[in-house]
């Protein structure tokens, strides 16, 4: 069975690792919005 | 436009210059007949006796309200959506007195009206909610209930809906030519716009905040120990919304107002606000998913309540995000207006999702708003554009006025375009 312990640490490397993904789609994002046709 | 008329002209005279915009009387009333204001007169047939039997009668009388649901579509709609779409005045103030955007100083006037008014209705919808109206200032001045968010919440709608009375006053003394007034109330600019922030920023977070009281109720999927963060920044994306929805009313009907304004100028600032619009709302759908990370709610997502969730984040915040950023990249202004009006839809619904729609969601019993709940609604609603539309019809909100002159802000905060009088 799966402890406290190491359920946080899933959660905590799904969170991480969603955040590098938003982070890099945030810049192209980014980049997408300020460059003008 | 009325004309400003010196008082030596006598006071009854002035009077009914500023009330009835310098026409005689019986010419206003005419003008007053308008599709408009029957259908407006209609509403208020109905909403003015169901507030009588709402203060006469009670809570139970009017609405579905119970132990389960104590809050209901006036806490729903009028409040929290209500301060959320009220939050255009501290963005565009913000955005022009304190980052130097001076471009966007026409759309300020307008976004403070209705920032103020929206606060103000909010607090009219909080009367017609609470148990005792009559005891809404306690907070104040009897009862420091220093350990709750409710405290906080009420002590900053007071205070911010003071502020915004203070950032709009100079349009009301320009309109009723207190210069003096005028001139000190434009020094108080500057710092009425950082106390605004400050109050906003916490209040907004702190009407999120108010559902962490109640983890058990709320669905998780919507519940996170985020949601204050996400009640703020959806409030800042709500605020631009609605400043470019109002821009857009407003061009439609006070474009009498509006004639020396350039088109093109007005498109590059709606542009402008749909480009920051645009990466908020990326902003906010990273963090909504982070939310759901957080409390591992993924299977939740494969339920009716999760195809909710799932209409929401994806119709009315990324869909939104990457239709603003078409129209940036394509500079179409009407594609900004379009996506603004769907930003609103957006926030509204998730509100409701919030407060009505999900809560309680394990229970069998469900709310539905009473008629006259709705009644409510739609007259506050109705007295609200009514009133914006009195005050835009006489005060200088949408042009600048011209006995008063627009300077750059000083350094030290003594200018701005509410400063000095010619």
């Amino acid at each position: 069975m799966q402890t406290l312990h190491e359920s946080m640490m899933q959660t905590k490397t799904v969170e991480y690792v969603m955040a590098v993904i938003f982070l890099v789609t945030f810049i192209l994002f980014w980049r997408f919005v300020g460059r003008k046709r | 436009m009325a004309g400003h008329p010196t008082r030596a002209m006598g006071w009854r005279a002035w009077l009914a210059d500023k009330l009835f915009m310098g026409k005689p009387f019986s010419e206003y009333a005419r003008g007053l007949v308008t599709p408009f204001n029957v259908v407006a007169a209609m509403i208020l047939c109905v909403g003015l006796p169901v507030t009588f039997i709402r203060f006469t009668r009670g809570l139970a009388a009017t609405t579905n309200l119970s132990n389960d649901y104590p809050w209901g579509l006036w806490i729903g709609f009028d409040v929290l959506c209500g301060v959320a779409l009220a939050a255009g005045g501290f963005v565009l103030g913000s955005a022009v007195y304190l980052f130097g955007l001076r471009d966007y100083h026409c759309l300020v006037r307008p976004a403070i009206l209705t920032g103020f008014l929206g606060y103000f209705f909010v607090v009219v919808g909080l009367c017609y909610d609470l148990g005792r109206p009559w005891r809404l200032p306690y907070p104040m001045l009897v009862s420091y209930g220093v350990t709750s968010v409710m405290f906080l919440v009420g002590w900053h709608v007071a205070l911010y809906l003071t502020v915004q009375f203070l950032e709009f006053c100079p349009a009301l003394f320009e309109w009723l030519d207190l210069r003096k007034l005028r001139k000190w109330v434009g020094r108080l600019t500057i710092g009425a716009t950082v106390f605004g922030v400050i109050l906003s920023t916490l209040h907004q977070s702190a009407l999120g905040a108010l559902f962490l009281l109640a983890p058990h109720k709320m669905h998780p999927l919507w519940y996170s120990p985020f949601i204050p963060l996400f009640f703020f920044v959806s409030a800042v994306i709500a605020g631009l919304a609605m400043v470019v929805f109002e821009s857009m009313l407003s061009h439609r009907v006070f474009h009498h107002q509006l004639a020396g304004r350039s088109p093109v100028r007005t498109d590059r600032l709606v542009i402008g606000l749909g480009k920051a619009a645009s990466v908020l709302l990326f902003t906010y759908f990273c963090l909504k998913w982070m939310g759901v990370a957080h409390g591992q709610h993924w299977d939740l997502l494969n339920t009716p309540y999760g195809y909710v969730f799932l209409l929401e984040v994806f119709g009315f915040v990324l869909a939104p995000a990457l239709l603003y950023a078409v129209a940036v990249r394509r500079q179409s202004a009407a594609l900004v207006r379009f996506t603004s009006v769907l930003v609103i839809l957006g926030i509204i619904f998730n509100r409701l999702n919030v407060s009505l729609i999900t809560f309680q969601w394990d229970h069998e019993a469900r709310y539905f708003p009473h008629w006259m709940e709705f009644a409510v609604t739609i007259t506050i609603v109705t007295v609200g554009l009514l009133t914006f539309r009195w005050i835009v019809n006489r005060m200088p909100v949408l042009y600048d006025h011209p006995d008063y002159v627009v300077t750059p802000v000083a350094p030290g905060g003594d200018g701005g375009p509410n400063a000095d009088t010619t």
